[in-house]
Parts: structure tokens; sequence; C-alpha cells
């Protein structure tokens, strides 16, 4: 499924060209990779002809995100696809913040909304300090800034 | 006296007879005395139908140096022909007036009301307004008209309150100020209170042309769901009423179908309009333009050149839009020739705009960015924003790149030009330059809007070297999805956080995406708690409520609906307070239910409410104030009722929520019954505030302005006295400022602010003023605070 063959074969439907930072040429059918609103607007401005570059995802990134979109645009049922996310999204952190960032960039809002949901789903009973540590954020209250803000929200915390 | 040259004719006659010649010989009988200054009046009055304002008030100074005594009559047509002019001799025609003792005449107080807001002095407007001992409903319609042409809604709203009665002109002026200031929402709904009030519906009131026009084109503007539908009713009510199709209200109807997409109406209204005039063409041509019917818009523009109608600079911009959307370039640069060449008209701004969309959008950006150059004028940021939107679209970074700069130049403080700065770069894995942009916005201040940054964030990538680093545009998007309980906690992640999290922004998206578990924060909603009965899709039912959210410096308000559940059988409901997330909601009956008077507590975080006993003293809704608090001291929340009838002594009621009931709070003695407490109260710190005024015997100092204040923890009345500045009239508001009282003190053009200082170490308590002013335009957002 992951079509990360260099394609430059002329089927019936248009295959848009899409080339990741690292060189990596992907070939995916046009109807699937407009689904990215970036890709369509690069696509009008004449790039659809030549190889369009993405200069902010890498190939393994980008063989993913291919991926989605070209299961998004199969037709599959509704019930298949959710599954089929489901399954998508059950990556590790690193990947799926990769995954975020080429979604942001690629403007793809369903997959953003997806991976979104995802990540607050996995963050959601989580304590601030592990918070700081999935981000790498540095704390930057004072021990007394931190603990008054903690009694004001006191149940939260419960 | 219809004709200019007749007019002419008989004031040439008039000077040779030697009418309006100084004649010391004419006997002092009482006919004669005022002959010619009959004749000066009536001139006065002519030359102004006509037009000519310099001409007026050149007659003027010939009755003044032929020692003809004006009088009451020549004031208001002077007043008004230098309210065309300039705002000096408005002043001296005000002192003339109040020389000749003609001061007290209602016209001429109404023409120097209108004169004043005309030149947008609102407050010296409001002290003539104040100077009139009983108004009469033409001179509250004045001031009503003042309050809105100057973006004063909220006090608008509060005299429109106090009228004793109102006429179409009264609810129209209102109606059509909310328009005028963007509250569209809110003209809407005034409009289906104007419908359903009993002057209406008894046909003492009858909506006119202008209402109709003002609440359509509100419709038209606000652009939301549900609005398709009034407008339609109220297309429905103007052919049931057999309204007359009037070239505006068909006008407004062909603008507001076009705008919502409902082409084939715009189309039937248009053909059934009998007379139409320029604007109409204009409408329709635009309705066309936007709905992707380019071709038939270019059509109709040939048509009504054909019918020898004059075309415009209106409708340039329509005919320019539609060549542009559909990439007609030679056709459009043609158009914009035959403006100057064929019709004479000086192309504005807007033109130049479309003409560089109109060549952006077709790719030719060379010619776009000479086109900027040859200008006769320096592009503005419209129009270099159009430029830079293609550069965009095409990738074009060095010309981008210029233009930006020049764009930052001109607005250094509009966001949407950085980002699409930084995008282009980034598009082109220029970091640098796009980090240092990223940068350079952050040190000014300037903010993305999240609406924005949710959905347009293509360009919105400054993809960081290090991974650590993942964007607030993410951020966001993941801390949408999360309860409000995490949310809570994860304030303590960091600084950054914490601001992003307690951001009227973030929490206007986040009731936006969770609809059901909507967190609210105090901090915030003390700022704009602004009660909003929502529209509903009916004109006649009114079932739901909401929350009108208008964070600020954002120009659409977000609204947080009140489940019917709460409001069940009300059809005023309103927010009187919120502390820790918890809402107080007031509701009063209708005229069928007049005795309805009660408050809900709702946390719309857990979607719970409480129903509070029914209050001990009665009130009607106009004569009482609320305040609603958590007090830490004692660990409580409170609300306070008080109310406020004329000429009787202030009462008072707390409810306490340990206790679960209400109790009467005695007013101290020093407050008397002489007292009306104005605008809404705020809550700072446990201590309840309200403007208030006293009424003297001095005919000189009708009242005496002082802060009323109630504390909440020992439930005392008490005036604030210290250091508060000298308050002359009742346009100075209280407000919240980042959580500190501030009085708003309203200035010609802007707002001086005074802060009671926190800081009692260094200096002496007191107000501060602070240097912070705002624009008039966002100068109703405190105005608003609380009202109903």
């Amino acid at each position: 499924m992951a079509s990360s063959e260099s394609t430059t074969t002329s089927t019936t439907t248009k295959v848009l060209r899409l080339k990741s930072s690292d060189n990596e040429i992907f070939g995916v059918e046009e109807k699937a990779a407009l689904q990215s609103e970036t890709i369509k607007s690069l696509a009008e401005d004449g790039y659809s002809e030549d190889v369009i570059p993405l200069f902010n995802v890498e190939k393994k990134t980008l063989a993913k995100i291919v991926e989605w979109l070209n299961k998004h645009a199969s037709g599959s049922s509704k019930e298949e696809l959710k599954r089929w996310d489901a399954d998508f999204v059950d990556v590790d952190k690193d990947v799926l913040y990769d995954l975020l960032l080429a979604s942001n960039y690629l403007n793809i809002e369903v997959l953003l909304h997806q991976l979104a949901q995802k990540v607050a789903d996995m963050i959601k009973g989580k304590k601030p300090e592990e918070i700081r540590q999935l981000f790498g954020i540095k704390n930057d209250f004072t021990p007394e800034e931190e603990a008054e803000i903690r009694r004001e929200n006191a149940w939260a915390f419960e | 006296m219809k004709h200019q040259n007749q007019v002419k004719q008989i004031h040439s006659l008039l000077i040779t007879k030697g009418h309006l010649l100084y004649n010391p010989n004419i006997s002092p009988s009482k006919n004669s005395k005022w002959k010619s200054t009959l004749f000066y009046n009536t001139l006065i009055r002519a030359y102004l139908n006509f037009g000519k304002n310099q001409k007026t008030l050149r007659l003027f100074d010939l009755m003044l140096a032929h020692q003809t005594p004006p009088n009451s009559h020549t004031f208001p047509s002077l007043i008004k022909a230098a309210s065309l002019s300039c705002l000096s001799i408005g002043t001296s025609l005000q002192t003339q007036v109040i020389k000749r003792g003609v001061f007290y005449d209602p016209f001429i107080q109404t023409s120097l009301l209108a004169m004043y807001s005309q030149f947008g002095d609102l407050l010296k407007a409001c002290k003539v307004f104040d100077e009139i001992s009983r108004p009469c409903i033409v001179e509250y319609n004045a001031m009503l008209d003042a309050y809105a042409k100057n973006g004063d809604m909220g006090s608008a709203c509060f005299l429109f309150k106090s009228m004793p009665k109102r006429d179409v002109v009264s609810w129209t002026s209102v109606i059509n100020g909310f328009a005028k200031n963007g509250l569209f929402g809110e003209a809407i709904r005034l409009f289906r209170e104007m419908m359903l009030h009993d002057d209406v519906e008894c046909c003492f009131v009858k909506p006119n042309e202008a209402t109709y026009v003002s609440v359509l084109s509100s419709c038209a503007n606000l652009g939301e769901r549900g609005v398709l539908c009034i407008g339609k009713q109220i297309h429905g009510y103007i052919v049931r009423n057999d309204v007359f199709l009037t070239v505006f209200i068909g006008t407004a109807l062909v603008d507001f179908y076009g705008k919502l997409g409902c082409l084939s109406n715009a189309i039937k209204v248009y053909n059934q309009m009998v007379v139409k005039k320029v604007c109409t063409w204009n409408a329709m041509i635009s309705s066309l333009a936007n709905n992707g019917r380019e071709k038939q818009a270019l059509d109709m523009f040939k048509k009504m050149k054909e019918e020898g109608l004059c075309p415009n600079e209106v409708t340039f911009v329509a005919v320019l839009t539609a060549c542009a959307r559909a990439k007609l370039v030679e056709i459009g640069l043609e158009l914009f020739q035959s403006m100057t060449v064929e019709f004479g008209l000086v192309p504005i701004m807007e033109h130049y705009g479309c003409v560089v969309d109109l060549l952006g959008r077709a790719g030719l950006l060379k010619e776009a960015s000479e086109f900027t150059r040859r200008m006769p004028f320096e592009p503005d940021a419209s129009v270099l924003g159009a430029l830079l939107g293609a550069c965009k679209i095409h990738g074009a970074i060095d010309l981008g790149n210029e233009v930006g700069s020049r764009l930052l130049e001109l607005q250094p403080q509009h966001c949407s030009q950085y980002v699409v700065l930084s995008s282009i770069n980034a598009g082109v894995n220029r970091w640098g330059v796009a980090a240092d942009m990223r940068k350079t916005m952050l040190e000014a201040g300037i903010r993305k809007v999240p609406a924005c940054s949710l959905i347009d964030s293509i360009f919105l990538n400054m993809c960081m070297a290090s991974k650590s680093y993942v964007e607030e545009d993410i951020i966001i998007e993941i801390l949408l999805r999360l309860q409000p309980k995490s949310l809570l906690r994860f304030q303590t992640v960091c600084k950054h956080w914490l601001a992003l999290i307690t951001s009227s922004d973030f929490i206007a998206a986040h009731c936006k995406q969770q609809p059901k578990l909507s967190v609210v924060f105090t901090s915030w909603l003390d700022q704009c708690k602004i009660p909003k009965p929502e529209n509903s899709c009916s004109l006649r039912r009114l079932t739901e409520f909401g929350i009108l959210l208008l964070p600020d410096g954002k120009s659409r308000p977000d609204y947080l609906n009140i489940p019917s559940s709460i409001t069940k059988d009300t059809n005023s409901a309103s927010l009187v307070g919120s502390s820790n997330g918890l809402l107080c909601v007031n509701m009063v009956g209708d005229r069928w239910n007049k005795n309805l008077d009660c408050c809900v507590l709702w946390n719309p975080a857990t979607t719970q409410h409480r129903c509070l006993p029914p209050p001990l003293l009665k009130s009607s809704n106009d004569f009482r104030e609320f305040g609603f608090g958590f007090l830490p001291k004692i660990g409580d929340y409170k609300l306070l009722r008080v109310i406020n009838f004329p000429d009787e002594e202030i009462r008072a009621e707390v409810f306490t929520s340990s206790t679960g009931s209400w109790r009467e709070v005695k007013a101290t003695a020093e407050l008397g019954c002489d007292i009306r407490i104005y605008h809404k109260p705020v809550i700072v710190k446990g201590v309840w505030y309200c403007m208030a005024a006293r009424v003297t015997k001095d005919p000189g100092l009708r009242f005496v302005h002082f802060i009323l204040k109630f504390d909440m923890a020992n439930d005392s009345f008490s005036i604030m006295d210290d250091g508060v500045p000298d308050i002359r009239h009742f346009m100075v508001k209280l407000m919240l400022y980042k959580g500190l009282l501030a009085l708003c003190f309203p200035r010609r053009d802007r707002l001086n602010k005074w802060f009671e200082d926190d800081d009692t170490m260094t200096d002496p308590p007191g107000f501060k003023l602070q240097g912070r002013f705002w624009h008039q335009k966002q100068y109703y957002w405190p105005v608003l605070v609380g009202m109903s």
C-alpha cells in the first residue's frame, strides 16, 4: 500500500509527483493528493506537471502520509476507515510528532484532527511534569507560582 | 421653493427693494420688527435646501451686518449648514445661540446635538442633551443617533431603555447603530424585540424603510447559519403587509440574497422592482459576481450602460471583482481605463486593489507590481495585501519580501502580513529569514488569531531545527481536544501554556470545539460578559439564549449557548456575573408571566445548574443590578441584588450559597433616597462597585457622581472616596481591566482609563491614569458589559 516507487507511469487518472526533503519521489493519484490543501494550491499554481517539492517532509513520513491519502481516496466504508485510522495513528510518539508536523504543513485537516485527538487521548490523564518531559518544555514557574495555580484548581489535580 | 433660480430672483428683488437692509426709521411696531428677520430666515432655509452651505452661512454674516436680529428660527438651519462645513463655525454659532438667549429652544438644541455628533464630539453632544430639561422623543432620538454614530452602543441602549416612549425612529436608530458598528447579531435581535413589542403589535409603531434596510443589511453581513431564514421571514413580512418595495428595500433584499448565495431570489426581487437606481444595479452585479456568474455580471453592466444609467465607483468595484474572479485580465484593464476616460470617475484605492488582484490572480506578478508603482498615490495595505497574497500563491519570494516589508511599514501591528511573509520564506526553505520574521512578530506583540491559524495553517509552518519544538498551532489543536479538567491541570506546565489556555481566543475555540463541555474561565468572562439572546430561526419564538463572547482584539464574537432547560419560560435572560467558571444567569418573565424573576447558577463545564429561590424584594427589570462572586475569605459564593427605584432608598439582598437563602441588607443611612445607580456594576476582589449619582438642588450642578461600594464579605455599603478622579457626567463607566478596577472616561476619539492602583506600598492608594487608549472602533466593548 505504501507506494514509494518513483513513478512516472501515465495511467488514465492523473498522477502527481511529490518530492520529499531527502529527494525521494512519490507518485500519488491526483484525487488522493488533493486532500492536502497545500498540494492543492501548489498544483493549481502550475506545479502539477513537474515534481511538487515538499521541503518539510522526510521520506519515511511522506510514505505514511501517502498511505493515508490513498486509503482515504479508495472509497472504503466508514467503519473500515475508522478501524484503519485507529491502526494508522497507533505509532510511537516520534512518528506521531513527524506526522503531526507534516499533516499541519500539508494542511490535511482530517488527518491533523485525528492525530491531535490521538495525542490528546494520550496526554489527558498525565501530570504536568510528564507533559513537560513529553514536549520538552522547561518549567518556568517559581515553586510559589505553581503552588498558587495548583491551589486555585485543586480539584483538577485529584 | 423648489427652483433655485426663482429663489435667486426673489433674493435679488428683496435686495433691490431694500428689505434686507437695516432701517432705523421703521416704526417699532410688533409686526414689522421681525420682518427682515423673516426674510433672512426664509432665504437661509431655501439656500440650505439647495445644499449651499457656504451661502447660507454668508447670509447670516450679512444678517448680522445689517443689524437684523436673528431669532430661534434662524439657528436650526444655520447649525445644519455648519455641521456640513466645520466644527469651529458650529461652536461660534452655539455662542451666538447662548448670547441671543435662545439656547432652550428644542429645535436649536436638537440641531446642536446632531451637529456635535456629526463631528464625533460625543461629549459635547451629551452636554447639550443634559441641558435639555424635559427631552421629547425627537431629542431622545437625536441623542440615540449621536451615540450610535460614535460607536457607543452601550449608552445608546441605556438611553433607549430609559425612554418613556419609543417611536419607529428610536427603534431604527438603535438597530441601525448596531448594524453600523458591526454588531449585526444585536441589530437583528433588537429588530425581533421590536416586532414583538406591544407598540408594534398594536400598530402604534410600524417598521419603516430605514428599519428594513438596516436589519436586512445586518442579515447580509452577519453571514451565519439561520440568518437566511430570518431575512426570508422579513421579506415575507414585507410581502404580507403590502410594504411597497422601494428602491432601498429592494436593493437591500438583492444584496442580502446575493451575499447569502441565493442568487435566484436576488434575481426575482430584482425583476419585481419597478424603480431601479444605480445602487440596485450595483447590488445585482456584485451578487452575480460573488456567486460565480462573472459573465452575467459583465452582461448586466453592459445592459446598465445601455439603459443610460451612469455607473459609479461601487459599480466598478463589482465589475472589476468579477473580472478578477474570472481571470479576464484584458476586459478588466479595459474597464479600469474606461472608468476615467468614459465616465470621468477617479479610481480610488479599492479599484487599484481590484486591478492588482486581477493581475495577481492571473499570475502577472510583474505587471501587478509595476501597476502599484504607477499608482498616483501610495498604495495602502489593501492593495499591497492583494499583491502579497498573489506572491504567496505563485511563490514569488523576492517580490513577496519586498512587498511584505513595505506592508509592514504601513501596518506594523497587522499580524497576517507577518504570517504570509514568513510563510513565503518558509515555503522555499529559507528558515532563517522565516524564523527572524516570526521573532519580529513575537517582539511586536502580535498574535495570530487562532481562527485563522487553525484553518489557514498551511503557511504558518515554521519548522524549527529542533524536534522538541512543537508548533503552537499543533499544541492548540491538541489542547482543544482535552477536557476542562486536564486543561486546568496543564496550566502549570509552563507560563506559555498558562497564557495559551487562559487566552480568550483559545477559550472561544474550545467552546466551539466541545460545545457540550464548554470550559469557561472567570478571568476572561469578567472582561466580556455580554448576554445575548441567540437568534433562533423563528422571529416569533425565542427558544435559545447564548452568551456573546467578545474577546478583545477580535471582530467576530463567539457564542456560548445557554441550554433551554435553564431558560425554559422566559424571553429575557441575562448574564449577571461569573466566578470560577460558574455563571449566574437571571431570567425575567415576559408580559404573560410577569412574576418570573429568578437566578440560576450554571456551570457550563459540567452542564449542571441550580435554580436559586425567588428573591425577597420585588423589582422590575429596569431598576436593579446584580453582583455575583466567590469570596475566598469565607469560602462561599454570594449573589447581591440591589434595587434602586427612583425616589426610594436603595435596598439590597444577598444570597449565600452555603445557606441557600436570601437575606435583606440594610443600606446605611448616609445614602438617602436621592441616589440613582447607573451603568453595569463590576466586582473586584470581593467588592462590588457601581456608578451612582445624587440629585442636588443646585441648578448649576444637577448631579454629583460617585462610586458606590458594597463589600460582599461583610455586606456593607459605602461610598468610595479615596483618590477617585472627578466625574462630571453619565458617560464615565466602570470596568474590570486585568483584575483591577478601571474607570473609562470617553474622549472624542479615545478612552482615558484610570486604574485603582494596587501597589499601596510605594504610592498612596487611588486611581492612576494609564496611558493606554482605545480607538473608537473598539470603544464599545467594555461598554457592552452586562448589557441586556
